[in-house]
This record gives structure tokens, sequence and C-alpha cells, in this order.
């Protein structure tokens, strides 16, 4: 009983009632974020789009625009890990008030597959060894970084990004994994992606799952 | 060397060994304050169960003592001795006493807790004793949290059993229309005529159809709740981040419900007041429990939480 109170409250620790509202905006900004990301890649449209306008909302409430171009460059990211194509106009739309400097600029390379456009050191831990093999064209490489890597969206998004060069067992391997998150959305979408790749004895398994998806 | 000089080589060599491994035995012995004179003083606890003999006794986050004997009294009591270096006794004053720490993390700790300007007080002398348990004061300040909590969830709960009771305004005002509609069923025109206009028809037409999936989808979401409120009933919630989350989600699928419900709502509302104030209501309290949520995420989330790309 009391381990279960003690982990509880390890959330807590160190936390104080504050009275002011300093950064709450950000917190709310991420959390929904956070919840769209997850509604999103299970298909739960409608809860996505509710979180997603709570992220916009509350990101929108203050003049620093980072975090807004970051849930814009996200939205991209995702639509771009679930094979729908996606130009990121709303983060681009944000192009003349942003550090032309800015971290998330390399992101929006990457997933734009502007490689050679993309600052290494830049991007988010998880992708850089990833972007340093395909920049140099070591597909073998890139697919071991993505095995490696721990969030499945990412595998996701960098799995996206070199879908030329994964074969049918890459593209099962990463169903499986995202079959453990219960990422509905995604499953489905990368399914349809390998049912272009496959043979016609693993068509009729894969029409058979996406019939039961769907 | 014949064999005599070399015993008395070998003995002379052990020897001094011994004497230089005795020297240094001493000196550490005594840098560590063996040979310094220790005095006794003592407290009474309600349990024993968060510290033992050794347990260190410290000031200022130095040890200056530690816990060398433990006594269970006649009357349920422990009474614990502990042993305080002769240079550290003056900080054993009149109002200093110990105080018995559980962090949240880690194993509890025994801190004196004293004023260097009150008279120093002699040897034997029993302290008093406090215990300091993060673990409940934290529960103690989060149960004003809970109680906000617990009360809106019942006020969403009152709500939606309001929606879907037959007796509800919305029901009964639903029921009437149904029968209206029921009645105009074969003569569209006149439903139109009635309503002023079609579209106002039309929506009320498809709101019916839609009110019984509606009304079963926001049971589900009240059971949800009830489940979520049985953990707050029993004072703990369960050791996770879910728990606003999971709230979170109910609140806002009863949120998506009530606008699904607009066309009604709007249309049945000019005529009745009580569902507009019920709609009012609704959206307030959904309003509150939101604001309720992100100040419970406030609490567990720290400061310069930023947005992370997927």
């Amino acid at each position: 009983m009391r381990l279960a109170i003690l982990f509880t409250l390890i959330f807590l620790a160190g936390c104080s009632f504050k009275s002011d509202n300093l950064g709450a905006w950000k917190k709310e900004t991420s959390n929904s974020f956070e919840s769209y990301t997850k509604y999103y890649l299970e298909g739960k449209t409608r809860l996505a789009s509710v979180s997603l306008k709570r992220a916009l909302a509350s990101a929108k409430s203050s003049a620093d625009l980072r975090p807004l171009s970051k849930v814009y460059l996200g939205v991209c990211a995702l639509h771009v890990g679930v094979l729908i194509d996606d130009k990121c106009d709303d983060f681009l739309s944000l192009d003349d008030v942003l550090d032309k400097n800015d971290s998330s600029r390399s992101y929006y390379y990457m997933i734009e597959k502007k490689f050679r456009d993309v600052r290494v050191d830049s991007l988010p831990k998880q992708y850089r060894d990833f972007v340093k093999a395909v920049k140099k064209s070591d597909f073998k490489s890139a697919k071991q970084d993505i095995k490696a890597m721990k969030n499945i969206s990412s595998a996701l998004i960098a799995s996206s990004l070199i879908k030329e060069h994964l074969n049918s067992d890459d593209i099962d391997f990463l169903i499986q994994r995202t079959s453990l998150y219960g990422y509905k959305k995604a499953i489905i979408r990368w399914l349809k992606f390998l049912k272009t790749t496959s043979t016609t004895k693993k068509d009729r398994k894969i029409d058979k799952l996406l019939k039961i998806l769907n | 060397m014949s064999y005599n000089k070399m015993k008395i080589a070998v003995g002379i060599f052990t020897f001094i060994t011994i004497i230089f491994l005795s020297f240094a035995l001493f000196f550490i012995l005594k840098y560590k304050g063996m040979f310094e004179k220790s005095y006794t003083y003592a407290f009474y606890a309600n349990s024993a169960k968060d510290f033992d003999i050794g347990t260190p006794i410290k000031y200022s986050g130095f040890k200056i003592g530690y816990i060398n004997k433990i006594d269970f009294t006649y009357d349920g009591k422990v009474f614990v001795h502990f042993l305080v270096k002769a240079k550290n006794t003056k900080w054993i004053n009149k109002r200093a006493y110990l105080l018995l720490r559980k962090p949240l993390l880690g194993s509890s700790t025994i801190s004196l807790i004293a004023n260097a300007n009150y008279p120093v007080i002699t040897p034997n002398a029993i302290l008093s004793y406090e215990v300091q348990d993060d673990i409940n004061s934290l529960i103690v300040q989060l149960k004003p949290v809970l109680i906000n909590v617990k009360s809106v969830i019942k006020n969403i709960d009152l709500l939606t059993k309001e929606l879907s009771s037959p007796k509800g305004s919305l029901m009964r005002s639903m029921s009437n229309l149904e029968k209206i509609t029921a009645k105009f069923a074969n003569s569209k025109s006149m439903v139109d005529a009635v309503m002023g206009e079609k579209k106002s028809s039309k929506n009320i037409t498809q709101s019916i159809e839609s009110l019984k999936e509606i009304m079963s989808e926001v049971q589900k979401s009240t059971q949800k709740i009830n489940k979520i409120l049985k953990h707050v009933d029993n004072g703990i919630i369960k050791p996770s981040k879910k728990i606003p989350k999971n709230i979170n989600d109910i609140l806002e699928d009863v949120k998506k419900k009530l606008r699904k419900l607009d066309g009604l709502v709007n249309a049945v509302g000019k005529s009745d007041k009580d569902i507009v104030l019920l709609k009012e209501q609704i959206l307030l309290a959904v309003d509150k429990a939101n604001g309720l949520i992100n100040s419970v995420n406030s609490l567990i989330q720290s400061d310069d939480k930023k947005v992370q790309l997927p």
C-alpha cells in the first residue's frame, strides 16, 4: 500500500502548489500534443482532433511561437509517419517569424527528405545516427538505427523516410512493433503499404487483417 | 648469514611490522574518534520500525552520534539511547529536538534540530522527538485537489444522469418531439411548416435518430467516472498519471457528445429554458474540470516542459 502511494507521489515530489500561471500554457500545449499523438496513431480521430485544437489554442496564447511551430511540425511528422504526404504548410507559414537557425528547421528538412540541408546535431537524439547513415546512403545501418529507436512514433517516421529501401520483412517487423502499442491507424497504413511490396500469398493475410481492423 | 642471525632478522622485522601496524591502527581509530569520550542521550518514540542500532544522528548533514540501544518500555513505547561524541555535545541544548524524516525516496534519517544560542543540557537527558512523514504531508497537500476532482466528477455524473433520465427535461422534450415527428412522419412538409424552415426539421430528425446512441455512450462515460470515483472514495488514487488523463478523456468525450446534441438543443432550447440551462451547466462543469486537470498536470510536471517532436 505504502509503495503504491509512494509511486503516485513520486510524481508529485518536489512540486508545490503554485499560485502563478507561469508556463502553464506550455505544459498544456505539450500535454495536449502528447494526447494528440497517441489518439492520432490509435486512429481515434475525434479525440485527436479535440486534443490538437487544445494544443493549438494554448500554443497560440503566447507570443513565443516556437511551441506552435513544433506542434505544426509534429502534426506533419505524424502524417509522414503514417505515409500521408504532407508539405508542412502550417509550419512553413511561420517561416518569416521564426529564427532561421531554429532546430525545428533541421527536423523539417529531415521529414521532407532534404537530408543535405539537415544539421544532424540539432536533430532530436534518436534520429542523429539514422540521418548520418541515410546521408551516406548506408541504408543497412539506417534500418538498424530504426530498430534501436525506443520511441515507436520516431521509428514510424524514420521508416517512412526510407520506405523505398525497406523490404517486406522490415515492414512486417515495424507493424509487429506498432501492434504492441495498439496504434491502429499506423498499422492499417503500413499494412496497405506492405501489400504493395508483398507476394500473393501474403496478400490474402494482409487483406484479412485489414478487414478485421477496419 | 648464519641460521641464528636470520632468525633474529626475521624476529626484528616481525616486531617492527607489528609495532608499525599497531600505531597505524591506533591512529586510524583515534582519527575515527574511537578513544574520544561519548555521552548518552535518549528519546521516546512510538515505534522503532524506522531506525535500528547504529542509525546515525545527524546535525546539519554531519554525523554527530548514533543509536546504541533500543528498549521497549512497559507502557509499549520505545526508549532509544544514542551516543554523541564529547565535541558534539555543544549542539544538544535546551531547545534541541530530534526529527525523524521519512523521505519519499531513500531511507529514513534522524536529525538533531538545534539552535546554538541556548544553554547546553547535561548528558543522559531525554530529548523531544518528532516525525516528519513526507508521504503523509504530500497526501495532506493533495487532499484539496482530490476533493475538487471528486466534486467536479460528481457534478458531471449528476448532469449526465439528468440528461439520460426519462423524467429529465431533455428526454421529456425529446419524447414530445418524437410524438410530433411521428405524427407528421408522412408529411415532411408539415414538419417543415411547424419548425419554420427545412434545416431545423432536418436537424431535429437527425438528432432524434442519434440521441439513443449518444445517451448510451454518455451512460458508459458515467460508469467510467463512477469507477474512478470509487478510487477517490477510497482515499487513494491509482499509482499512475493515467487518472487525470482518463478523467480528461471522459470529459472530452462528454464534450464531444454535447456538441453532437447542439443541433437539437439549439432548436428545442429556444422554447425550453431548462435545456439551455442544462447545457450551460455542463459546459461550465467541463470547463472547470479542464482547468482542474490542467492544475493537476501542472503539479506533476516540471515548469520547463516542452513540446517533444515525435
